[in-house]
């Protein structure tokens, strides 16, 4: 244990000036923080559609990593270990929110009529994603974000690769009708 | 065709891309450390709830032995329905102080149920062991190959052997483990495997099942019970998969054939049993199933619309649903969710004063006595804690 000003070389982002006991097994977390913070937030934005939510995920996320700091024996997975506790954290949100079966929807949510123009072309793929039921939008969020394999998203989120595949493609298919893309109106 | 698809496929991944840099990162080290110490509090806190006595009981019986009258009722009742015996005296629980206590129960037997008071496991016989120091924050527990499967608050597993010494940490995703409903059979869930062997003694082997994609909940016969988003599973010793019949249960408890837990209908929870070998709903109602008896015979519940802790807990007929016994309104002490069962006792951990902890009983004629001495332990100490059961 070392008492240090937690201000020392930007660890984690932690600014406050007041000096902290904080043990080298701290030092460590708040480095890893520091470097995977910004990963995690980003990721959890686009699963959560809104800065405040991601902020909340974060911080539930890290401070599960924090309290299993010691027990994570191999650091090397650590970001591994992160992102299955961040989409875990996720999951138990938006399971909380609806305690009943989840159903994978067939059905994509009905977004209207917008016009999708060139310009507004970003902005209204971000809503048809926004507009996703949660867990086909972590589909989405981990296959094209992360660049995560079927079988990796199936692991993560407790179903099926074939689910997993079944999902993303329903939703491209929406999207292709949604939001042409300009090789498709050429 | 392909070409289309290539071309969504760019167009979505551009656009996550860029709007994840809308995102930014304001978490300090120490809204972690601060967030992190204040968990432990609430992960506590969150085992308990507040009990209920029905108030004309508390002067109707000696104290702290309720008498409970909703033997034909089916879900918790508002405490209007205790009190049609005459006026309410001027001492009802409205003027009990919750200081009162465990002053408020009268000692019954010591409950014969295993449990774990920091790092000591008291087993029914009244012997005592002693977990390892690196045991911290248990939350549950099992016999395992002689030694001990510990599951910590977070989530993490460790197995250690008859010894003490360290076998299996868990180095990444949540674990869980369950016992069979004879008791003679362990499995625990580590790192996207299972792993299934004997509760005691040494010389059998495990068997390993990956489970990448589930979360262990229990044993359904001789098969592992897990939940995945098709629903509940079992698997056999071969590894096959199995959906278990009837509508989906959550959070589960186990008794032979028998299935009870949550029944969520999208208008509020209920609670329900199902016989899995027909996929029969023997009932739905207004009680969730938290513990079966051991024989089968009864389930101890708790309201299905609570969720931060239990308002009550009743003994119901495990067949019909009816109510066998119950506790009333409010004195003051916190009760757990979790439940064990001594004979035809539902013993539970209740809390006074946030530091004063003792095990109650429910038993099925209505009394509710204390059947632990009152230990004190720090806010942020786990209390009594049941091993892992069927």
């Amino acid at each position: 244990m070392t008492t240090q000003g937690v201000r020392m070389r930007g660890r984690g982002r932690v600014e406050r000036s007041v000096s902290v006991a904080v043990s080298d097994a701290e030092l460590e977390f708040a480095d890893w923080m520091s470097a995977r913070q910004g990963a995690l937030v980003r990721t959890a934005y686009l699963l959560t559609g809104s800065q405040q939510a991601a902020e909340d995920l974060v911080q539930a996320t890290l401070t599960k990593i924090y309290l299993a700091w010691d027990r994570i024996a191999d650091r090397q997975h650590v970001d591994a270990y992160a992102r299955r506790a961040l989409v875990n954290e996720h999951r138990s949100t938006w399971r909380s929110a609806s305690r009943r079966p989840e159903v994978l929807s067939a059905v994509l949510p009905d977004r209207g009529h917008e016009q999708t123009s060139y310009d507004g072309e970003r902005e209204a793929v971000w809503q048809f994603v926004q507009g996703l039921p949660p867990r086909q939008r972590a589909v989405i969020v981990l296959r094209y974000y992360e660049d995560l394999s079927e079988a990796e998203i199936a692991d993560l989120l407790g179903i099926s690769a074939g689910t997993v595949k079944s999902q993303a493609s329903r939703a491209l298919a929406a999207l292709r009708e949604r939001v042409p893309t300009r090789e498709e109106e050429r | 065709m392909r070409i289309e698809q290539r071309g969504t496929e760019d167009l979505l991944r551009s656009t996550l891309r860029e709007k994840a840099d809308e995102a930014h990162d304001g978490l300090t080290f120490a809204d972690i450390r601060d967030g992190a110490a204040a968990q432990r509090r609430r992960l506590r806190q969150r085992r308990l709830g507040y009990l209920a006595a029905a108030a004309v009981v508390v002067v109707a019986v000696p104290a702290g032995v309720y008498t409970l009258t909703d033997r034909d009722t089916a879900g918790p009742r508002p405490p209007t329905s205790t009190t049609s015996d005459g006026p309410a005296p001027s001492h009802t629980p409205s003027s009990t102080p919750s200081s009162q206590g465990f002053a408020a129960f009268s000692r019954g037997a010591d409950a014969k149920v295993s449990y774990v008071l920091g790092r000591v496991v008291h087993l029914p016989d009244g012997s005592r062991s002693t977990l390892p120091a690196a045991a911290d924050d248990v939350v549950s527990f099992a016999p395992y190959h002689g030694g001990w499967i510990v599951l910590d608050s977070v989530g993490g597993l460790a197995e250690y052997d008859s010894t003490g010494a360290p076998v299996l940490r868990s180095s990444q995703g949540e674990s869980n483990v369950a016992v069979s409903s004879d008791g003679m059979r362990t499995a625990f869930q580590v790192d996207g495997q299972t792993r299934v062997g004997i509760t005691s003694g040494m010389g059998e082997g495990e068997v390993t099942h990956p489970l990448s994609a589930g979360r262990l909940v229990g044993f359904l016969g001789d098969r592992l019970l897990v939940t995945t988003a098709a629903g509940l599973r079992t698997i056999d010793d071969a590894g096959n998969e199995t959906a278990v019949p009837g509508p989906a249960i959550y959070v589960p408890t186990i008794n032979g054939d028998l299935l009870g837990g949550l029944a969520g209908n999208g208008e509020g929870n209920q609670g329900a049993v199902v016989d899995t070998s027909t996929g029969s709903v023997l009932w739905r109602n207004d009680w969730r199933p938290l513990r079966f008896s051991p024989d089968g015979r009864y389930v101890a519940a708790a309201p299905a619309a609570d969720e931060d802790h239990p308002t009550a807990i009743a003994i119901l007929d495990a067949r019909t649903g009816d109510v066998v016994a119950r506790t009333g309104e409010s004195v003051g002490v916190t009760l757990g969710w979790s439940v064990a069962w001594d004979q035809d006792r539902a013993v539970f951990e209740a809390v006074a004063g946030g530091t004063q902890h003792a095990l109650l009983a429910l038993d099925v004629a209505g009394r509710l006595t204390r059947v632990s001495d009152v230990v004190t332990r720090a806010p942020d100490e786990q209390g009594f804690v049941f091993p892992a059961l069927p």
